[in-house]
């Protein structure tokens, strides 16, 4: 499903706009990222494109036709996860699921074969009869999402769906949402934790209060504001003579990284740095570190590059 | 797909969540015990020969009180056979003469105060001078003297007038002084216990709609809302209405399971002992009144389901539906001739007085037949108006929740709620059987009623702050236009009740007075909803109300007893200094209220 939005407004109280004059055009069939501070106006708009409240200005074409005057039909298509969504504690996810899918009208026979393929697909099957107030939080995050996907929607709206997430945890939503993209479902999703975004987005979309930033492909948006550049914390065991730090900082100099920190973790020596290059450039400077004796234990990735894009708009234009 | 196709679809996941598990299987269990619970109450109130049944007996008119029984049939009941023994050996063993004090000495000296006072007051006309003349026989035969005793000991007095005096006298002749002894049991017939059956069968049916109902609905919705978890299913293809009426369905299948059976009892034992008619009407006012009232209940969880827990909020609804049933119930068990109005406004008291009817008729409506048909009137005005306020509510609801309109209510919906509840309360004012009263006062009696109510509508009225548009400067104006409309029309439906000119006492100081408060009234409600509060803005409009409400009665003292410009500050009469306040006040309050909502954008 296209989503257009053409100069969409939002004001709850006639006097401060929470969303103004949003202009963004989601392709069909992509994973478009919505990124913004908290306040930005990102679950205002999933809201409007949800049909759960009305744009105060502006016009929103789903595949080029306006809002029907009565959006029911339309919502057979959508699946919303807004933020803060609890679940029924005392309902199980299957009693959950089936709830929800006889409220988005789904016939008894369809709905009873997508329960069981949805907990299968979110490996919460081993869990169906369980109240849901006895999940674990990453499970009922699972959960909520599965209840989104559940009538096979043509379009996914999904506010901070990582949040309470563990990390199997995300790289199973991350499966999931791939797949779903892969089966032609649009899907906008709206996150703070931007290195989730970073490979999962096709295009993206910064917003701050209320008002688009930027917008487009993300590999475009990185290179327009010349964000080429890894930031990584490597944490070394160092020996008697503290001979390694040295080591270390002769070698990442050598090959141009900049050292942003030092310090102490664990009682060993830490460096963050950052390096002009792409992953590649990483592996060879950790490979040149333990040619040089430098014991590396751990070597982690701080920010994406579009967090980089991020912090660089935030500073040039809103703070 | 057709309405009916809709509504079942929307009801289907709440009444499925509702029946979930094991649930329905609890719930028929517990329907089914009630049921047998509601037999045996039945039969334990028709047959039982406490004194606590046979108090409830007494008041259900059933059974005559003990205590008269005794004393007009000279008998003296027991509660066993033990006490039997002991009450006829101490009969056995009673000498005139002797000092003991027991119940047989006590209904001696009953029987023979009685006797001469009948023997010595003239008798009135033919067989009574029989009577007397038997009177003083058996006086002389007990070796009884004619004197009447001290009045200040014995407060009994005789009057030939009094057939259950001269009954008491025949029955002590006919005893010859020697009271019977008893034991107590239910004077109830089978078919009687099947009546009383039938009557608990519809209080508890009444009881299950008209409270239990509500109390579910109101707090499931207070519940949804505290936990958000309503949010998500404005996003599902449900419609708002269809939403609103699933969530009301899968609470009300839960009541309906529990009340089906105890409906069936009703019927079927009104089929054999009673009226079919009034049960059937019962049943459809209750049914009617659980709409309404399960609206209410729901925009009350609604609007406060945020702000409180839906436990609080949930003593408070049942506090709330409660208090009305009982007022309701005592309405509409003991009927009165003032109070028959109160039927068309309390669906809890025309229920309780059709179910009544239809098994247990009140004798006043056989006494009086333009009673009835104005109890009839009464509840068939109601019964629509009360439906009618049920889709206001349902509409209102709606647009609450869907959060796409400006207001809850159009203006035309407003308006007609308004006239709605105006018709009901004129109708339920006992002041309309009072053909001496002022039409001034029964305007202000049906002013203070309907206060409430038109604040309501006045606030669904107004656009909010969380409704979406963007809007223009609030329309103050034009919503205390609204409110001094309603009131209007009520003074010419008061007037046109009571049929009977404007009252002279009605004064321009009385019309500033009232101006003042419907405004302030109107300024608060409007503040209310259009306006955030803060912790400052709360106390002054809780104070404010306050004021206005100490205002009304004020004004209506000024009309009934003063009309003098010298009382027109009463708090003037306490300290010239409180006057001044009262003064200051009334004009400070409104200015404040229109300042505040005019800075709005």
């Amino acid at each position: 499903m296209e989503i257009d939005l053409q100069g969409l407004g939002k004001t709850y109280d006639g006097a401060a706009w929470a969303v103004r004059d949003l202009t963004l055009k989601i392709p069909s069939g992509s994973i478009f990222g919505l990124i913004g501070p908290n306040g930005a106006g990102k679950s205002t708009t999933l809201r409007m494109l949800a049909t759960v409240v009305n744009p105060s200005a502006g016009t929103l074409l789903f595949d080029g036709e306006p809002l029907p005057a009565d959006p029911s039909d339309l919502r057979r298509q959508i699946g919303f996860l807004g933020d803060g969504n609890p679940l029924y504690k005392q309902m199980s996810p299957s009693e959950y699921l089936r709830f929800f899918g006889q409220c988005y009208r789904m016939s008894a026979s369809d709905l009873e074969r997508a329960i069981e393929d949805t907990l299968q697909t979110f490996d919460l099957t081993g869990k169906r009869d369980t109240p849901s107030g006895q999940l674990s939080k990453g499970m009922r995050q699972r959960l909520l999402i599965a209840r989104c996907l559940l009538h096979r929607p043509r379009l996914l709206l999904l506010d901070e769906p990582a949040d309470g997430l563990d990390p199997r945890s995300r790289s199973d939503l991350r499966t999931a949402l791939l797949k779903a993209r892969d089966s032609g479902v649009t899907i906008l999703v709206s996150s703070h934790i931007l290195r989730e975004l970073d490979d999962l987005c096709d295009s993206m979309a910064i917003i701050q209060r209320g008002r688009l930033v930027v917008s487009g492909p993300v590999d475009e948006i990185i290179e327009r504001y010349d964000v080429s550049r890894f930031v990584y914390r490597l944490r070394i065991l160092d020996d008697a003579s503290k001979s390694g730090l040295d080591r270390a900082q002769a070698v990442l100099r050598e090959h141009r990284a900049l050292i942003e920190e030092t310090g102490v973790e664990d009682g060993e020596p830490t460096i963050t740095i950052q390096v002009q290059g792409d992953e590649a450039l990483m592996a060879d400077i950790l490979a040149a570190l333990v040619a040089a004796g430098v014991r590396v234990v751990t070597s982690s990735r701080l920010r994406s590059r579009l967090e980089d894009v991020y912090n660089r708009l935030s500073d040039d234009q809103v703070n | 797909m057709s309405k009916l196709a809709q509504l079942r679809s929307a009801a289907l996941p709440f009444v499925t969540r509702a029946h979930r598990g094991g649930r329905l299987r609890r719930y028929l269990f517990l329907s089914l015990l009630l049921s047998i619970l509601t037999l045996i109450l039945g039969a334990w109130i028709s047959f039982g020969s406490g004194h606590f049944e046979s108090a409830v007996r007494q008041g259900l008119n059933l059974e005559e009180s003990r205590w008269q029984r005794e004393q007009f049939e000279h008998l003296i009941i027991v509660d066993s056979a033990q006490e039997e023994a002991i009450v006829l050996a101490e009969i056995q063993a009673f000498h005139p003469a002797s000092e003991e004090w027991n119940q047989a000495r006590s209904k001696y000296d009953e029987a023979v105060n009685l006797l001469r006072q009948a023997a010595i007051q003239e008798s009135p006309r033919g067989q009574l001078r029989t009577l007397q003349a038997e009177v003083q026989m058996t006086l002389a035969q007990h070796g009884i003297s004619h004197e009447v005793p001290d009045p200040d000991v014995y407060y009994t007095y005789f009057n030939w007038h009094e057939a259950q005096q001269v009954q008491q006298l025949q029955a002590i002749l006919a005893r010859d002084l020697v009271p019977a002894v008893e034991i107590y049991e239910s004077p109830l017939t089978l078919v009687d216990g099947v009546r009383v059956t039938g009557a608990i069968a519809g209080g508890i049916f009444a009881l299950l709609l008209l409270v239990a109902a509500p109390l579910l609905v109101g707090t499931q919705m207070a519940q949804e809302v505290h936990e958000n978890t309503l949010m998500p299913l404005t996003g599902t293809s449900l419609r708002t209405r269809e939403l609103v009426l699933g969530l009301g369905a899968g609470a009300l299948s839960i009541v309906g399971l529990l009340a089906l059976p105890q409906a069936l009892l009703l019927l079927l034992t009104v089929a054999f002992v009673g009226h079919l008619i009034p049960a059937l009407a019962g049943i459809a006012v209750a049914l009617v009144g659980c709409f309404f009232l399960s609206f209410l209940a729901q925009l009350i969880g609604y609007a406060l389901g945020s702000q409180r827990t839906p436990g609080v909020l949930g003593i408070g609804l049942l506090s709330f539906f409660g208090t009305l049933a009982m007022i309701g119930a005592a309405f509409g068990l003991n009927p009165a001739k003032q109070t028959i109005g109160v039927y068309a406004l309390l669906p809890e008291a025309a229920t309780a007085h059709l179910f009544r009817s239809s098994l247990l008729p009140h004798e006043i409506f056989f006494r009086d037949w333009r009673l009835a048909h104005e109890a009839d009137f009464a509840i068939a005005v109601g019964t629509v108006g009360i439906g009618l306020l049920g889709l206001l509510g349902l509409r209102a609801l709606e647009r609450k929740i869907s959060r796409k309109a400006v207001s809850a209510l159009t203006g035309g919906e407003a308006l007609l709620g308004a006239l709605v509840t105006m018709v009901l309360v004129v109708l339920a004012n006992p002041a309309r059987q009072n053909h001496y009263g002022q039409s001034g006062t029964f305007f202000l009696l049906n002013l203070a009623l309907l206060t409430v109510p038109f604040v309501i509508f006045l606030m669904m009225r107004t656009p909010s702050a969380d409704l979406g548009e963007k809007r223009k400067a609030l329309p103050v104006a034009a919503l205390l236009g609204e409110l001094f409309l309603w009131a209007g029309l009520l003074g010419v439906l008061s007037l046109a009740v009571l049929k009977r000119p404007l009252d002279a006492s009605i004064h321009p100081v009385f019309i500033a007075y009232f101006a003042w408060y419907l405004g302030v009234v109107g300024l608060l409600a409007i503040r209310v909803v259009a306006m955030p509060m803060s912790l400052a803005s709360r106390a002054w409009i809780a104070f404010s109300a306050l004021f206005a409400m100490s205002a009304f009665p004020q004004m209506a003292a000024w009309v009934q007893y003063y009309g003098g410009t010298e009382d027109l500050l009463m708090m003037s009469q306490m300290s010239p200094f409180l006057g001044f306040v009262q003064a200051a006040l009334l004009v400070a309050i409104p200015v404040t209220l229109w300042r505040s909502l005019r800075r709005r954008p």
